[in-house]
Protein backbone atom coordinates (compact mmCIF):
# COMPACT_ATOMS: atom_id res chain seq x y z
CA UNK A 1 0.00 0.00 0.00
CA UNK A 2 2.88 2.57 0.95
CA UNK A 3 4.25 1.90 -2.72
CA UNK A 4 0.94 2.59 -4.09
CA UNK A 5 0.32 6.05 -2.29
CA UNK A 6 3.97 6.72 -3.31
CA UNK A 7 3.23 6.15 -6.68
CA UNK A 8 0.82 8.49 -6.44
CA UNK A 9 2.26 11.19 -5.00
CA UNK A 10 5.08 10.87 -7.45
CA UNK A 11 2.63 11.37 -10.03
CA UNK A 12 0.81 14.49 -9.13
CA UNK A 13 4.85 16.05 -8.75
CA UNK A 14 5.09 15.51 -12.19
CA UNK A 15 1.34 16.17 -13.84
CA UNK A 16 2.58 19.77 -13.75
CA UNK A 17 5.88 19.58 -15.17
CA UNK A 18 4.76 17.55 -17.57
CA UNK A 19 1.91 19.04 -18.58
CA UNK A 20 4.11 22.36 -19.20
CA UNK A 21 6.65 20.26 -20.88
CA UNK A 22 3.85 18.55 -23.94
CA UNK A 23 3.29 22.45 -25.13
CA UNK A 24 6.47 21.81 -26.71
CA UNK A 25 6.29 18.27 -29.06
CA UNK A 26 8.12 15.71 -30.33
CA UNK A 27 11.00 17.85 -31.39
CA UNK A 28 14.42 19.14 -30.32
CA UNK A 29 12.90 21.00 -26.97
CA UNK A 30 11.35 18.26 -25.68
CA UNK A 31 14.43 16.34 -26.08
CA UNK A 32 16.34 18.94 -24.60
CA UNK A 33 13.95 19.32 -21.82
CA UNK A 34 14.13 16.00 -20.95
CA UNK A 35 17.37 15.15 -19.74
CA UNK A 36 17.49 17.31 -16.89
CA UNK A 37 14.45 18.00 -14.39
CA UNK A 38 12.39 14.61 -13.17
CA UNK A 39 14.58 12.38 -12.00
CA UNK A 40 15.61 14.41 -8.86
CA UNK A 41 11.91 14.35 -7.93
CA UNK A 42 11.42 10.70 -8.68
CA UNK A 43 14.60 9.57 -6.89
CA UNK A 44 13.86 11.75 -3.71
CA UNK A 45 10.54 9.53 -3.61
CA UNK A 46 11.86 6.18 -4.20
CA UNK A 47 15.11 6.47 -2.14
CA UNK A 48 16.46 7.63 0.48
CA UNK A 49 19.12 10.29 0.13
CA UNK A 50 22.25 8.81 1.66
CA UNK A 51 21.82 5.82 -0.99
CA UNK A 52 23.97 5.54 -3.02
CA UNK A 53 23.16 4.53 -7.06
CA UNK A 54 26.31 2.76 -8.57
CA UNK A 55 26.19 2.90 -12.64
CA UNK A 56 27.98 -0.64 -12.91
CA UNK A 57 27.57 -3.88 -14.92
CA UNK A 58 24.60 -5.69 -12.57
CA UNK A 59 21.96 -5.07 -15.07
CA UNK A 60 21.89 -3.54 -18.68
CA UNK A 61 18.97 -1.98 -20.09
CA UNK A 62 17.64 -2.87 -24.19
CA UNK A 63 15.61 -0.42 -25.68
CA UNK A 64 14.76 0.30 -29.09
CA UNK A 65 16.62 3.83 -30.05
CA UNK A 66 13.48 4.60 -31.37
CA UNK A 67 9.92 3.94 -30.12
CA UNK A 68 8.16 2.80 -33.05
CA UNK A 69 4.87 2.81 -31.16
CA UNK A 70 4.90 5.03 -28.38
CA UNK A 71 1.77 2.77 -26.80
CA UNK A 72 4.16 -0.48 -27.26
CA UNK A 73 7.56 0.03 -26.51
CA UNK A 74 9.54 -3.49 -25.67
CA UNK A 75 12.09 -3.15 -22.89
CA UNK A 76 14.13 -5.23 -21.77
CA UNK A 77 16.60 -5.82 -18.24
CA UNK A 78 19.09 -8.04 -18.63
CA UNK A 79 20.58 -9.85 -15.21
CA UNK A 80 24.41 -9.79 -15.37
CA UNK A 81 24.48 -11.70 -12.22
CA UNK A 82 22.97 -15.10 -11.30
CA UNK A 83 20.04 -15.39 -8.57
CA UNK A 84 22.29 -17.36 -5.57
CA UNK A 85 21.23 -17.20 -2.11
CA UNK A 86 24.31 -15.24 -1.64
CA UNK A 87 23.72 -12.12 -3.76
CA UNK A 88 20.87 -11.73 -5.80
CA UNK A 89 18.39 -8.80 -7.33
CA UNK A 90 15.80 -8.59 -4.80
CA UNK A 91 13.96 -5.66 -6.80
CA UNK A 92 14.44 -3.76 -9.88
CA UNK A 93 12.51 -0.60 -10.58
CA UNK A 94 11.62 0.53 -13.77
CA UNK A 95 11.55 4.19 -14.42
CA UNK A 96 10.27 6.60 -17.38
CA UNK A 97 11.03 10.41 -16.25
CA UNK A 98 8.93 11.79 -18.26
CA UNK A 99 5.67 9.72 -18.22
CA UNK A 100 3.09 11.60 -16.59
CA UNK A 101 3.66 8.86 -13.93
CA UNK A 102 7.30 8.30 -14.01
CA UNK A 103 7.44 4.96 -12.00
CA UNK A 104 6.13 2.03 -14.14
CA UNK A 105 6.33 -0.23 -11.57
CA UNK A 106 8.53 -2.29 -9.09
CA UNK A 107 9.50 -6.16 -9.77
CA UNK A 108 10.19 -8.45 -6.43
CA UNK A 109 12.42 -11.19 -7.67
CA UNK A 110 14.39 -14.39 -5.34
CA UNK A 111 16.63 -16.80 -5.85
CA UNK A 112 14.02 -18.59 -7.60
CA UNK A 113 14.22 -17.13 -10.53
CA UNK A 114 17.94 -18.22 -11.19
CA UNK A 115 18.41 -15.09 -13.45
CA UNK A 116 16.56 -11.70 -12.66
CA UNK A 117 16.44 -10.50 -16.44
CA UNK A 118 12.87 -9.62 -17.64
CA UNK A 119 11.09 -7.75 -20.07
CA UNK A 120 7.49 -5.98 -20.92
CA UNK A 121 6.02 -3.05 -22.87
CA UNK A 122 5.25 0.59 -22.01
CA UNK A 123 4.02 3.82 -22.76
CA UNK A 124 6.66 6.43 -22.99
CA UNK A 125 5.09 10.00 -23.74
CA UNK A 126 8.34 11.70 -24.28
CA UNK A 127 11.45 11.73 -25.12
CA UNK A 128 12.88 10.73 -22.45
CA UNK A 129 15.29 8.54 -19.98
CA UNK A 130 14.66 4.90 -19.07
CA UNK A 131 16.07 3.71 -16.37
CA UNK A 132 16.00 -0.08 -14.79
CA UNK A 133 17.51 0.21 -11.05
CA UNK A 134 18.53 -3.43 -9.12
CA UNK A 135 18.27 -3.60 -5.62
CA UNK A 136 20.85 -6.35 -4.57
CA UNK A 137 20.08 -8.56 -1.38
CA UNK A 138 23.16 -6.77 0.25
CA UNK A 139 20.91 -3.35 -0.43
CA UNK A 140 22.85 -2.02 -2.69
CA UNK A 141 21.27 0.12 -5.67
CA UNK A 142 22.30 -0.32 -9.49
CA UNK A 143 21.35 1.54 -12.53
CA UNK A 144 21.08 1.65 -16.00
CA UNK A 145 19.70 4.13 -18.46
CA UNK A 146 18.77 4.49 -22.23
CA UNK A 147 17.64 7.51 -24.07
CA UNK A 148 14.12 6.84 -26.01
CA UNK A 149 12.69 8.87 -28.50
CA UNK A 150 9.27 8.80 -28.55
CA UNK A 151 6.40 10.99 -27.87
CA UNK A 152 2.68 10.79 -26.98
CA UNK A 153 2.15 7.47 -25.11
CA UNK A 154 0.11 7.43 -22.73
CA UNK A 155 -2.32 9.83 -24.05
CA UNK A 156 -2.14 8.14 -27.41
CA UNK A 157 -5.43 6.81 -28.20
CA UNK A 158 -5.87 3.34 -27.02
CA UNK A 159 -5.58 0.85 -30.13
CA UNK A 160 -8.37 -0.45 -32.58
CA UNK A 161 -8.36 -3.57 -30.60
CA UNK A 162 -9.64 -1.99 -27.57
CA UNK A 163 -13.20 -3.55 -27.75
CA UNK A 164 -11.18 -7.50 -28.12
CA UNK A 165 -9.16 -6.37 -24.86
CA UNK A 166 -11.98 -5.49 -22.91
CA UNK A 167 -14.06 -8.44 -23.73
CA UNK A 168 -11.37 -10.51 -23.18
CA UNK A 169 -10.09 -8.75 -20.01
CA UNK A 170 -8.66 -11.06 -17.28
CA UNK A 171 -7.75 -13.71 -19.67
CA UNK A 172 -4.35 -14.47 -19.78
CA UNK A 173 -1.42 -16.36 -21.56
CA UNK A 174 1.56 -18.19 -20.43
CA UNK A 175 4.37 -18.90 -22.60
CA UNK A 176 7.59 -21.14 -21.58
CA UNK A 177 10.78 -21.85 -23.04
CA UNK A 178 13.41 -23.84 -21.76
CA UNK A 179 17.17 -22.40 -21.57
CA UNK A 180 18.83 -25.05 -19.95
CA UNK A 181 17.88 -25.49 -16.42
CA UNK A 182 16.09 -22.17 -16.79
CA UNK A 183 12.44 -21.93 -18.39
CA UNK A 184 11.57 -18.54 -19.76
CA UNK A 185 8.30 -17.41 -19.26
CA UNK A 186 5.61 -14.44 -20.76
CA UNK A 187 2.69 -13.89 -18.68
CA UNK A 188 0.30 -12.23 -21.30
CA UNK A 189 -2.55 -10.47 -19.34
CA UNK A 190 -5.54 -8.96 -21.13
CA UNK A 191 -6.50 -5.94 -20.29
CA UNK A 192 -7.57 -2.39 -21.99
CA UNK A 193 -5.11 -0.84 -19.24
CA UNK A 194 -6.63 2.60 -19.47
CA UNK A 195 -4.40 5.27 -18.13
CA UNK A 196 -6.50 8.14 -16.99
CA UNK A 197 -5.05 9.91 -19.64
CA UNK A 198 -7.20 9.10 -22.86
CA UNK A 199 -10.51 10.51 -23.77
CA UNK A 200 -13.51 8.81 -23.74
CA UNK A 201 -14.40 8.05 -27.76
CA UNK A 202 -18.19 8.36 -26.87
CA UNK A 203 -19.03 11.01 -24.02
CA UNK A 204 -15.23 12.77 -24.48
CA UNK A 205 -15.14 12.39 -20.64
CA UNK A 206 -11.77 11.59 -19.52
CA UNK A 207 -11.35 7.58 -19.00
CA UNK A 208 -11.09 6.62 -15.68
CA UNK A 209 -7.71 4.82 -15.23
CA UNK A 210 -8.35 1.38 -14.84
CA UNK A 211 -5.54 -1.00 -15.02
CA UNK A 212 -3.63 -3.58 -13.67
CA UNK A 213 -1.91 -2.51 -10.33
CA UNK A 214 -0.54 -6.02 -9.14
CA UNK A 215 0.58 -9.49 -10.53
CA UNK A 216 2.07 -12.07 -8.60
CA UNK A 217 3.27 -15.10 -10.01
CA UNK A 218 3.99 -18.23 -7.73
CA UNK A 219 5.04 -21.65 -8.42
CA UNK A 220 3.44 -24.05 -5.44
CA UNK A 221 3.03 -21.21 -3.26
CA UNK A 222 6.60 -20.07 -4.06
CA UNK A 223 7.02 -17.02 -4.97
CA UNK A 224 7.84 -16.58 -8.72
CA UNK A 225 8.04 -12.79 -9.29
CA UNK A 226 5.14 -10.08 -7.96
CA UNK A 227 4.65 -7.06 -9.93
CA UNK A 228 3.02 -3.35 -8.27
CA UNK A 229 2.63 -0.76 -10.82
CA UNK A 230 1.35 2.19 -12.95
CA UNK A 231 -0.46 3.11 -15.56
CA UNK A 232 2.39 3.25 -18.01
CA UNK A 233 2.39 -0.23 -18.94
CA UNK A 234 1.19 -0.57 -22.42
CA UNK A 235 -2.65 -2.28 -23.11
CA UNK A 236 -2.20 -6.45 -22.50
CA UNK A 237 0.30 -6.18 -20.00
CA UNK A 238 2.95 -8.57 -20.78
CA UNK A 239 5.68 -9.63 -18.24
CA UNK A 240 8.84 -11.78 -19.49
CA UNK A 241 10.78 -13.35 -16.54
CA UNK A 242 12.72 -16.66 -15.86
CA UNK A 243 12.11 -19.46 -13.51
CA UNK A 244 14.58 -21.78 -12.47
CA UNK A 245 12.47 -25.18 -10.98
CA UNK A 246 13.62 -27.83 -8.28
CA UNK A 247 10.41 -29.89 -9.24
CA UNK A 248 7.45 -30.41 -11.24
CA UNK A 249 4.28 -28.20 -9.91
CA UNK A 250 1.68 -25.68 -10.95
CA UNK A 251 2.43 -21.97 -11.59
CA UNK A 252 -0.34 -19.52 -10.53
CA UNK A 253 -0.46 -16.17 -12.06
CA UNK A 254 -2.77 -13.57 -9.61
CA UNK A 255 -4.01 -10.52 -11.07
CA UNK A 256 -5.34 -7.01 -9.35
CA UNK A 257 -6.53 -3.90 -11.38
CA UNK A 258 -7.02 -0.73 -9.75
CA UNK A 259 -10.56 -0.95 -10.22
CA UNK A 260 -10.26 -3.60 -7.72
CA UNK A 261 -11.02 -7.10 -9.87
CA UNK A 262 -9.36 -9.88 -9.62
CA UNK A 263 -8.02 -12.48 -11.74
CA UNK A 264 -6.32 -15.66 -11.71
CA UNK A 265 -5.04 -18.00 -13.74
CA UNK A 266 -2.89 -21.52 -13.44
CA UNK A 267 -0.53 -23.73 -15.55
CA UNK A 268 1.25 -27.31 -15.65
CA UNK A 269 4.95 -25.97 -15.26
CA UNK A 270 6.42 -27.81 -18.30
CA UNK A 271 9.32 -28.77 -17.63
CA UNK A 272 11.35 -31.47 -19.40
CA UNK B 1 26.00 38.09 -58.18
CA UNK B 2 24.86 38.11 -55.15
CA UNK B 3 22.44 40.64 -55.72
CA UNK B 4 21.10 38.58 -58.60
CA UNK B 5 20.78 35.58 -56.38
CA UNK B 6 18.97 38.02 -53.71
CA UNK B 7 16.67 39.21 -56.62
CA UNK B 8 15.88 35.65 -57.65
CA UNK B 9 15.31 34.69 -54.02
CA UNK B 10 12.39 37.62 -53.18
CA UNK B 11 11.09 36.53 -56.95
CA UNK B 12 10.77 32.86 -55.97
CA UNK B 13 9.33 34.06 -52.40
CA UNK B 14 6.71 35.82 -54.15
CA UNK B 15 5.82 33.71 -57.15
CA UNK B 16 5.33 31.16 -53.97
CA UNK B 17 3.44 33.10 -51.94
CA UNK B 18 0.53 33.52 -54.90
CA UNK B 19 1.18 29.41 -55.19
CA UNK B 20 0.00 29.51 -51.55
CA UNK B 21 -3.36 30.66 -53.02
CA UNK B 22 -3.44 28.56 -56.12
CA UNK B 23 -5.32 25.59 -56.80
CA UNK B 24 -3.41 22.15 -57.01
CA UNK B 25 -2.84 19.77 -59.46
CA UNK B 26 -5.78 17.35 -60.23
CA UNK B 27 -5.74 15.16 -62.85
CA UNK B 28 -8.97 13.35 -64.38
CA UNK B 29 -8.41 9.66 -63.85
CA UNK B 30 -12.40 8.91 -65.00
CA UNK B 31 -14.82 11.03 -67.04
CA UNK B 32 -15.37 13.13 -64.07
CA UNK B 33 -13.21 11.73 -61.61
CA UNK B 34 -10.51 13.81 -60.88
CA UNK B 35 -7.62 13.24 -58.51
CA UNK B 36 -4.49 14.70 -56.83
CA UNK B 37 -1.62 12.71 -55.78
CA UNK B 38 0.02 13.67 -52.27
CA UNK B 39 3.87 12.74 -52.12
CA UNK B 40 4.64 9.79 -50.95
CA UNK B 41 6.44 11.57 -47.91
CA UNK B 42 6.24 11.46 -44.04
CA UNK B 43 3.51 14.01 -43.51
CA UNK B 44 6.06 16.37 -41.70
CA UNK B 45 8.37 16.12 -44.49
CA UNK B 46 5.93 16.97 -46.88
CA UNK B 47 4.67 20.49 -47.84
CA UNK B 48 2.13 21.40 -45.58
CA UNK B 49 1.69 18.14 -45.22
CA UNK B 50 0.17 17.31 -48.46
CA UNK B 51 0.69 13.36 -48.30
CA UNK B 52 -2.25 11.95 -49.12
CA UNK B 53 -4.78 11.64 -52.15
CA UNK B 54 -7.64 14.06 -52.70
CA UNK B 55 -10.56 12.85 -55.12
CA UNK B 56 -13.89 14.67 -56.35
CA UNK B 57 -16.48 13.74 -57.65
CA UNK B 58 -18.96 15.93 -60.10
CA UNK B 59 -22.18 14.56 -61.24
CA UNK B 60 -25.17 16.77 -62.96
CA UNK B 61 -26.08 18.77 -59.73
CA UNK B 62 -23.21 18.69 -57.08
CA UNK B 63 -19.41 17.37 -56.33
CA UNK B 64 -18.69 15.19 -53.81
CA UNK B 65 -15.18 15.63 -52.55
CA UNK B 66 -13.47 12.03 -50.95
CA UNK B 67 -10.80 13.64 -48.58
CA UNK B 68 -9.42 16.94 -47.71
CA UNK B 69 -5.47 16.68 -46.93
CA UNK B 70 -3.95 17.55 -43.94
CA UNK B 71 -4.42 21.01 -43.49
CA UNK B 72 -6.82 24.21 -44.10
CA UNK B 73 -4.07 25.49 -46.71
CA UNK B 74 -4.57 22.31 -48.82
CA UNK B 75 -8.26 22.25 -48.11
CA UNK B 76 -8.75 26.02 -50.25
CA UNK B 77 -6.43 25.00 -52.63
CA UNK B 78 -8.63 21.71 -53.27
CA UNK B 79 -11.92 24.02 -53.12
CA UNK B 80 -9.99 25.93 -55.75
CA UNK B 81 -9.14 23.30 -58.30
CA UNK B 82 -13.30 22.17 -57.75
CA UNK B 83 -13.91 25.79 -58.90
CA UNK B 84 -12.04 25.53 -61.91
CA UNK B 85 -14.18 22.50 -63.19
CA UNK B 86 -17.63 23.39 -61.82
CA UNK B 87 -19.86 25.78 -60.22
CA UNK B 88 -22.38 22.81 -59.03
CA UNK B 89 -22.32 23.10 -54.77
CA UNK B 90 -20.18 20.58 -53.14
CA UNK B 91 -22.77 18.72 -51.38
CA UNK B 92 -20.81 16.01 -50.04
CA UNK B 93 -17.43 16.03 -47.83
CA UNK B 94 -16.50 12.53 -47.54
CA UNK B 95 -13.74 11.39 -45.36
CA UNK B 96 -12.32 7.73 -45.66
CA UNK B 97 -10.93 7.76 -42.30
CA UNK B 98 -9.83 10.45 -39.39
CA UNK B 99 -5.85 10.04 -39.78
CA UNK B 100 -4.67 13.49 -39.62
CA UNK B 101 -3.35 13.57 -43.47
CA UNK B 102 -7.06 12.99 -44.62
CA UNK B 103 -9.33 15.23 -43.22
CA UNK B 104 -7.69 18.69 -41.50
CA UNK B 105 -8.78 20.19 -44.55
CA UNK B 106 -12.17 19.84 -43.85
CA UNK B 107 -12.64 23.34 -42.80
CA UNK B 108 -12.20 24.55 -46.15
CA UNK B 109 -15.41 23.20 -46.98
CA UNK B 110 -17.59 24.48 -43.94
CA UNK B 111 -19.06 27.41 -45.20
CA UNK B 112 -20.78 25.94 -47.73
CA UNK B 113 -22.63 23.10 -45.22
CA UNK B 114 -22.00 20.07 -47.30
CA UNK B 115 -23.17 16.92 -45.49
CA UNK B 116 -19.59 15.30 -43.69
CA UNK B 117 -19.97 11.65 -44.38
CA UNK B 118 -17.66 9.19 -42.80
CA UNK B 119 -18.21 5.57 -41.07
CA UNK B 120 -20.21 5.06 -37.80
CA UNK B 121 -16.91 4.88 -35.77
CA UNK B 122 -15.14 8.07 -37.38
CA UNK B 123 -16.66 10.56 -34.47
CA UNK B 124 -15.33 8.51 -31.52
CA UNK B 125 -11.87 8.26 -33.32
CA UNK B 126 -12.14 12.10 -33.69
CA UNK B 127 -12.78 12.62 -30.24
CA UNK B 128 -9.98 10.27 -29.17
CA UNK B 129 -7.38 11.40 -31.84
CA UNK B 130 -8.29 14.78 -32.81
CA UNK B 131 -6.88 17.11 -30.31
CA UNK B 132 -3.72 15.21 -30.39
CA UNK B 133 -3.05 15.31 -33.76
CA UNK B 134 -3.49 19.10 -33.64
CA UNK B 135 -1.17 19.22 -30.95
CA UNK B 136 1.00 17.58 -33.38
CA UNK B 137 0.42 20.57 -36.15
CA UNK B 138 1.84 23.73 -34.83
CA UNK B 139 3.27 25.34 -37.68
CA UNK B 140 2.12 28.02 -39.82
CA UNK B 141 1.30 25.41 -42.37
CA UNK B 142 -1.38 23.91 -40.47
CA UNK B 143 -3.01 27.26 -39.24
CA UNK B 144 -6.70 26.87 -39.34
CA UNK B 145 -6.96 23.11 -39.49
CA UNK B 146 -10.20 23.03 -36.84
CA UNK B 147 -11.73 19.34 -36.52
CA UNK B 148 -14.88 19.28 -38.56
CA UNK B 149 -17.62 16.69 -37.10
CA UNK B 150 -18.99 14.35 -39.45
CA UNK B 151 -22.91 15.15 -40.37
CA UNK B 152 -23.68 11.74 -41.54
CA UNK B 153 -22.45 8.47 -40.60
CA UNK B 154 -22.38 5.44 -42.28
CA UNK B 155 -23.63 2.07 -40.75
CA UNK B 156 -22.82 -0.81 -43.56
CA UNK B 157 -23.79 0.91 -46.87
CA UNK B 158 -25.36 3.64 -48.00
CA UNK B 159 -25.66 5.44 -51.68
CA UNK B 160 -25.90 9.12 -52.27
CA UNK B 161 -26.73 10.91 -55.61
CA UNK B 162 -24.63 13.96 -57.25
CA UNK B 163 -27.13 13.55 -60.25
CA UNK B 164 -27.23 10.98 -62.71
CA UNK B 165 -24.50 9.97 -60.84
CA UNK B 166 -24.94 7.07 -57.85
CA UNK B 167 -21.62 6.78 -55.16
CA UNK B 168 -21.70 3.65 -53.54
CA UNK B 169 -20.66 4.12 -49.70
CA UNK B 170 -19.12 1.25 -47.77
CA UNK B 171 -18.01 1.29 -44.20
CA UNK B 172 -15.72 -2.04 -44.09
CA UNK B 173 -14.82 -4.11 -40.59
CA UNK B 174 -11.59 -3.38 -38.74
CA UNK B 175 -8.88 -2.82 -41.67
CA UNK B 176 -6.83 -0.26 -41.68
CA UNK B 177 -8.44 1.60 -39.22
CA UNK B 178 -11.45 0.68 -37.28
CA UNK B 179 -13.40 3.12 -39.25
CA UNK B 180 -12.46 2.67 -42.92
CA UNK B 181 -15.14 4.08 -45.91
CA UNK B 182 -14.68 3.82 -49.22
CA UNK B 183 -16.38 4.96 -51.88
CA UNK B 184 -17.34 3.52 -55.65
CA UNK B 185 -18.49 5.60 -58.66
CA UNK B 186 -20.79 3.27 -60.61
CA UNK B 187 -20.65 5.16 -63.43
CA UNK B 188 -17.17 4.84 -64.44
CA UNK B 189 -16.85 1.81 -62.17
CA UNK B 190 -14.27 3.78 -60.07
CA UNK B 191 -13.24 2.51 -56.46
CA UNK B 192 -11.73 5.34 -54.00
CA UNK B 193 -10.34 3.27 -51.49
CA UNK B 194 -9.04 5.61 -49.31
CA UNK B 195 -5.77 4.16 -47.34
CA UNK B 196 -7.33 0.47 -47.81
CA UNK B 197 -5.10 0.54 -50.46
CA UNK B 198 -1.48 1.98 -50.16
CA UNK B 199 0.44 1.97 -53.91
CA UNK B 200 4.06 2.20 -53.28
CA UNK B 201 3.73 4.01 -49.39
CA UNK B 202 4.11 1.27 -47.54
CA UNK B 203 0.96 0.09 -45.76
CA UNK B 204 0.43 1.08 -42.10
CA UNK B 205 -2.04 -0.73 -40.11
CA UNK B 206 -3.43 0.93 -37.66
CA UNK B 207 -6.68 -1.37 -37.13
CA UNK B 208 -6.74 -5.19 -37.87
CA UNK B 209 -4.16 -7.41 -40.00
CA UNK B 210 -6.48 -9.81 -40.04
CA UNK B 211 -9.26 -7.77 -40.93
CA UNK B 212 -7.76 -6.08 -43.84
CA UNK B 213 -6.98 -9.10 -45.47
CA UNK B 214 -10.13 -9.94 -45.34
CA UNK B 215 -11.36 -6.62 -46.82
CA UNK B 216 -8.52 -6.59 -49.38
CA UNK B 217 -9.89 -10.12 -50.44
CA UNK B 218 -13.71 -7.96 -51.31
CA UNK B 219 -11.65 -5.56 -52.73
CA UNK B 220 -10.31 -7.92 -55.20
CA UNK B 221 -13.05 -10.03 -56.34
CA UNK B 222 -14.76 -6.06 -56.90
CA UNK B 223 -15.45 -5.20 -60.78
CA UNK B 224 -13.36 -1.89 -61.32
CA UNK B 225 -11.51 -0.04 -63.41
CA UNK B 226 -10.16 2.79 -62.07
CA UNK B 227 -8.43 2.60 -58.13
CA UNK B 228 -7.71 5.59 -56.60
CA UNK B 229 -5.54 4.37 -53.60
CA UNK B 230 -5.10 6.57 -50.78
CA UNK B 231 -2.04 6.92 -50.98
CA UNK B 232 0.31 6.46 -54.40
CA UNK B 233 -0.49 6.57 -58.01
CA UNK B 234 -4.12 5.62 -59.68
CA UNK B 235 -4.38 1.87 -60.99
CA UNK B 236 -6.01 0.48 -63.55
CA UNK B 237 -5.03 -3.16 -62.53
CA UNK B 238 -5.22 -5.09 -59.57
CA UNK B 239 -1.60 -5.89 -59.87
CA UNK B 240 -0.29 -3.35 -57.02
CA UNK B 241 -3.46 -4.74 -54.81
CA UNK B 242 -2.10 -7.85 -55.32
CA UNK B 243 1.54 -6.53 -54.32
CA UNK B 244 -0.18 -5.31 -51.10
CA UNK B 245 -1.80 -8.08 -50.12
CA UNK B 246 1.13 -10.00 -50.53
CA UNK B 247 3.03 -8.19 -48.19
CA UNK B 248 0.52 -8.31 -45.43
CA UNK B 249 -0.46 -11.71 -45.79
CA UNK B 250 3.52 -12.43 -46.01
CA UNK B 251 3.68 -10.17 -42.48
CA UNK B 252 0.61 -12.12 -40.89
CA UNK B 253 2.36 -15.68 -41.26
CA UNK B 254 6.28 -14.40 -40.78
CA UNK B 255 4.80 -12.64 -37.41
CA UNK B 256 2.98 -16.27 -36.65
CA UNK B 257 6.48 -17.65 -36.87
CA UNK B 258 7.90 -15.25 -34.53
CA UNK B 259 5.28 -16.24 -31.96
CA UNK B 260 5.77 -19.67 -32.39
CA UNK B 261 8.78 -19.63 -31.65
CA UNK B 262 8.78 -17.03 -29.34
CA UNK B 263 10.71 -14.49 -30.55
CA UNK B 264 10.64 -11.69 -28.57
CA UNK B 265 8.26 -8.38 -30.00
CA UNK B 266 11.35 -6.14 -29.94
CA UNK B 267 13.55 -8.49 -31.61
CA UNK B 268 10.44 -9.31 -34.24
CA UNK B 269 10.33 -6.02 -34.87
CA UNK B 270 13.79 -5.36 -36.15
CA UNK B 271 14.05 -8.67 -37.90
CA UNK B 272 10.21 -10.11 -39.14
CA UNK B 273 9.84 -9.45 -43.13
CA UNK B 274 12.86 -7.18 -43.76
CA UNK B 275 12.94 -8.38 -47.19
CA UNK B 276 10.54 -6.63 -48.33
CA UNK B 277 12.15 -3.35 -47.49
CA UNK B 278 13.10 -2.87 -51.24
CA UNK B 279 9.13 -2.88 -52.74
CA UNK B 280 8.21 -0.07 -50.79
CA UNK B 281 8.78 3.61 -49.71
CA UNK B 282 8.55 4.91 -46.16
CA UNK B 283 9.86 1.09 -45.08
CA UNK B 284 12.02 1.84 -42.20
CA UNK B 285 9.19 4.59 -40.86
CA UNK B 286 6.19 2.08 -40.83
CA UNK B 287 7.55 -1.86 -41.12
CA UNK B 288 8.64 -2.41 -37.46
CA UNK B 289 5.55 -0.71 -36.53
CA UNK B 290 3.36 -3.11 -38.65
CA UNK B 291 5.39 -5.94 -37.04
CA UNK B 292 4.48 -4.24 -33.34
CA UNK B 293 0.62 -4.00 -34.61
CA UNK B 294 0.89 -7.69 -36.40
CA UNK B 295 2.39 -9.18 -33.59
CA UNK B 296 0.45 -7.77 -30.19
CA UNK B 297 -3.10 -8.61 -32.61
CA UNK B 298 -1.91 -12.08 -33.35
CA UNK B 299 -0.46 -13.18 -30.28
CA UNK B 300 -4.26 -13.62 -28.96
CA UNK B 301 -5.27 -15.93 -31.71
Amino acid sequence: MKSNNMLRQISLTLCTAVLLVSGLHAGDAAAQQSKRDNWPIIRANLFAADREIYSDDTISLITPKRAENAAIVPISVIANIKQTTDLYISKIYLVVDENPSPVVGVFNLSPNNGLASLSTRIRVNAYSDIRAIAETSDGKLHMAVNFVKASGGCSAPAGSNNEEAIKRRGKMKLRQQQHGNLVQMQLLISHPNYSGLQIEQISRHWIPADYVNQIQVSFDNDAVIAFTGGISISENPSIGFNFKPEKQGTLLAEVKDSQGREYSQSWPLAVQ
Amino acid sequence: MKLLGLVCFVLASISHNLNAEDSLDFVEVAAGVFVFQGDIKDIFAAKEGMVSNVTFVIGKQAVAVVDTGASYKQGKRIRAAISKQTQLPIKYVINTHVHLDHIFGNQAFVAEAPEFVAHKNFQQELAAKGAYYQSRMKTAEFAGSEIVEATRLIGKTETINLGDRPLQLTAVQRAHTNHDLMVYDTNTATLIAGDLVFVEHCPVIDGSLSGWLAVLADIQKMDFSVLVPGHGPVQKDKSALTKMMRYLSDLQTAVRVAIDEQIDLDTASNTVLQAAAPEWRLFDEYHKRNVIAAYTELEWE
